[in-house]
């Protein structure tokens, strides 16, 4: 599906917040929730378990309003990281015209952070992606923990392809809208490399 | 009563940013040239962005420039000036008023929403402007597709101009109008009291400029310098609440990359606009185009084939130039420099080409050697060739069709070329002149056709018996005779009957005889028939200069001037008596 629809005047964009279980995808969707102003807030849907993981998906769509005649709306997923639910996240993630992957920045969570790298790479081919060619950030959440690695060091261990990357505290909101903003200008920008005329 | 233009509100004063960019050029050309380029010119916006400001701007720069009479109202307005003459029975009036109107600058037309009688108003003062070549600019808080039951034709008359947005202004174009806005009112802001009250979210310019007011009141007020630190706290409690919006500032920098992507396709097509009506090129194919409704790729490849276009116009201007340096084609800059007239200018250039292009000649190899020097049509022609325009003007030989006429036909107009490799000699068959006669009238070229004929200096036309039937080829063959004549040029017929035996309008006959009449030494030439007896009186019949028609072998004398022009004849007569 197209990103923008010239036709219909429609800008959408699906972005989806992939990572290891636990990490905090949720509650970077929740806090983008709570900062929309009540008057163009929508509905979150989220399917939780009781002990608050995400058993499907959660689904936040942001309706940006008329930005140059095109009626904007972002819709923002997340994916369930325990590893047994990858046939969902391939779901998910299909279609998607950008990904943040949040990272859980606790010590001793290296190698599921970098499992669920492997695996969307994994289901990124899948779905015929290069992970190079697909719009990624990666946010490094929990930097209010106490013990977390440090960003820095974080980003020497997962950002082995460059992309950007920023700490956050989900939990109080920091990072949040700036990661969602980096990979929208990616998303975006990644739109507008696609359209660009052609220089030969 | 009409309104009064904002004194403050010129381009002068209106700061240019991404988000009204287009906007902001397209009311500055409109001002250049009323009537000349988008027209109408519909701008919207959410409120408070600049829409008044441009309308304002426009007027004031058309007056200083052009002297235009402007009209300035909103929709409100024109509807009860139209009503309130209606029912003053001033109807009349009113429409003295627009006549004198060059631009109409007509503001807040979303209220035509289901006003069915507005609507009806506004096409009928449309039509009335643009009959006179008048300039209107409306604005509107949205597109004119979004204004509920607008009526097609004013949706129609709408997409023929220019639709354009002004978007909120970025960070930076916020930091600008707060900085100007400040030094307008002899008051400039601290750099970063400008850079803390630019970050505020303020979700339109009028809102921007309320807050700096603040900020200068009590710079003057207190006739102290405003802080950047103090700058929320001083305009109270909802720039705080907007400060602290980190959605709305996440908004507001989507915003700009979202218009930044979405209109890259206006951006490109404006930008070629901007360049090709600076060379003088119509740009009206392109501004069909800005409605936004493009991706940048399609744009792209509109602006490759406008380019394109362009290119071949200028081609054939070239092409023009180098063939006909004061081609009258020339100066039709209305087709050479409009990309939609292609298929015109390439007319143009067949034109040129056409007028142009040599007519054929005679088939080389046939000379006047071939053919017995004693023939008194061979005489003529050597004549003819040594004097072309002057001895036998027309030189008319007579004898059957076939390539024998022909080859001497061809052998005069040779033996003309020899004398003179520069004189053109045009070779034709009546046949092949009235085929092309259609063929001009069928592609629009009678102009360049004639003109071709009229660059010949000797005209040879065998089988004028082919043209007994076509009224349009002897109109043509008469007025071209005339031409030529009266530039001293040769003209050449061959034809199987005498002049006066084609049916052929009395006035083009006798102007075939005019000149010589001879008939073609030809061996398979059948002998005449005999005739009824000669009456009586008349001369015999081997004396060669009397009543000599249709007697094989001779040449006719049907009128006794031929004789008088001949150099020959008094030696012929001589050796006849002999």
């Amino acid at each position: 599906m197209p990103l923008v629809h010239y036709a219909a005047r429609e800008i959408v964009c699906k972005i989806v917040y992939y990572g290891p279980a636990r990490s905090g995808k949720t509650t970077n969707l929740q806090w983008v929730h709570r900062a929309v102003a009540e008057e163009r807030r929508s509905e979150m849907v989220s399917l939780a378990t009781e002990n608050d993981r995400t058993l499907f998906f959660d689904y936040l769509p942001l309706e940006l309003g008329q930005i140059s005649g095109f009626r904007t709306r972002f819709q923002l997923y997340t994916v369930p990281g325990q590893v047994y639910y990858n046939a969902t996240r391939k779901l998910v993630l299909r279609g998607a015209d950008g990904v943040v992957f949040v990272a859980d920045s606790q010590p001793g969570r290296s190698e599921e952070n970098l499992e669920s790298l492997r695996n969307l790479q994994e289901n990124l081919l899948e779905h015929g992606f290069d992970i190079l060619q697909m719009p990624l950030v990666i946010q490094y959440n929990k930097q209010d923990l106490e013990d977390a690695v440090p960003a820095a060091d974080l980003d020497r261990e997962l950002n082995f392809r460059d992309v950007p990357s920023s700490p956050a505290e989900a939990i109080r909101g920091v990072g949040v809208l700036e990661t969602l903003r980096t990979v929208s200008e990616l998303v975006l920008g990644s739109v507008a490399q696609r359209y660009a005329p052609s220089t030969s | 009563m009409p309104l009064e233009l904002d004194p403050r509100f010129t381009f002068e004063s209106f700061v240019v940013g991404p988000a009204n960019r287009l906007a902001a050029a397209a009311a500055r050309r409109v001002a250049e040239a009323p009537g000349a380029t988008y027209n109408p010119l519909f701008i919207y916006s959410a409120s408070g962005l600049g829409k008044t400001h441009l309308l304002s701007a426009v007027g004031h720069l058309a007056q200083r420039v052009h002297g235009a009479t402007v009209l300035y109202l909103t929709l409100e307005h024109l509807m009860e000036e139209v009503s309130a003459a209606l029912q003053a029975g001033e109807r009349d009036a009113f429409r003295g008023r627009l006549a004198d109107t060059a631009l109409l600058l007509l503001d807040d037309v979303q209220f035509l929403a289901g006003q069915r009688q507005a609507q009806e108003g506004l096409i009928r003062t449309w039509d009335a402007l643009s009959s006179r070549g008048g300039q209107i600019v409306l604005s509107s808080d949205r597109p004119p597709q979004d204004i509920d039951g607008l009526d097609d034709r004013l949706l129609s008359r709408l997409s023929g101009g220019l639709i354009v947005d002004v978007g909120v202004p970025d960070f930076e174009t916020r930091v600008a109008i707060a900085r100007r806005k400040a030094a307008e009112r002899g008051h400039p802001l601290d750099a970063d009291v400008c850079h803390v009250l630019a970050r505020v979210a303020f979700t339109n310019v009028r809102e921007l400029q309320g807050a700096l007011n603040r900020l200068i009141a009590v710079q003057e007020l207190e006739q102290r310098t405003v802080l950047p630190e103090e700058v929320v706290s001083l305009l109270g409690a909802a720039a705080a609440e907007r400060g602290q919006d980190e959605f709305g500032e996440f908004l507001s920098e989507i915003t700009g990359t979202v218009s930044a992507v979405v209109e890259e396709a206006d951006r490109q097509i404006a930008d070629a606009i901007l360049a090709w009506e600076g060379e003088g090129y119509r740009t009206r194919r392109l501004e069909g185009a800005l409605a936004g409704t493009m991706t940048a790729p399609q744009a792209a490849e509109l602006i490759r084939r406008f380019e394109r276009d362009i290119a071949r116009l200028r081609e054939i201007e070239a092409a023009i130039a180098a063939v006909e340096p004061a081609a009258p084609e020339l100066t039709r800059p209305d087709v050479l420099r409009d990309p939609d007239r292609i298929t015109e200018a390439e007319g143009l250039l067949a034109s040129v080409r056409e007028r142009l292009k040599p007519p054929a000649g005679p088939p080389p190899g046939a000379t006047l050697d071939a053919f017995s020097p004693d023939s008194m049509a061979v005489r003529a022609a050597r004549a003819v060739a040594a004097r072309p325009g002057v001895a036998y003007n027309p030189l008319y030989l007579l004898g059957p069709a076939g390539e024998r006429r022909t080859e001497l036909l061809a052998a005069v107009g040779n033996a003309l070329k020899d004398t003179d490799p520069d004189r053109l000699v045009g070779f034709v068959s009546g046949a092949e002149f009235a085929d092309e006669l259609i063929a001009a009238l069928e592609h629009g070229q009678l102009e360049a056709w004639r003109s071709r004929y009229r660059r010949v200096h000797v005209l040879v036309l065998d089988d004028v018996d082919a043209l007994g039937e076509t009224e349009g080829a002897q109109e043509e063959l008469f007025h071209l005779f005339e031409d030529l004549r009266r530039a001293d040029r040769q003209l050449v017929f061959g034809a199987s009957r005498p002049p006066h035996e084609l049916p052929l309008p009395s006035r083009l006959r006798s102007r075939l005889e005019s000149g010589l009449v001879v008939e073609i030494d030809a061996p398979d030439l059948p002998p005449a028939p005999e005739t009824a007896p000669e009456p009586a009186g008349s001369p015999a019949p081997d004396q060669p200069f009397a009543d000599s028609e249709r007697r094989p072998g001779h040449w006719i004398l049907s009128h006794e001037k031929v004789l008088w022009e001949w150099p020959y004849a008094q030696d012929w007569l001589e050796e006849s008596a002999d």
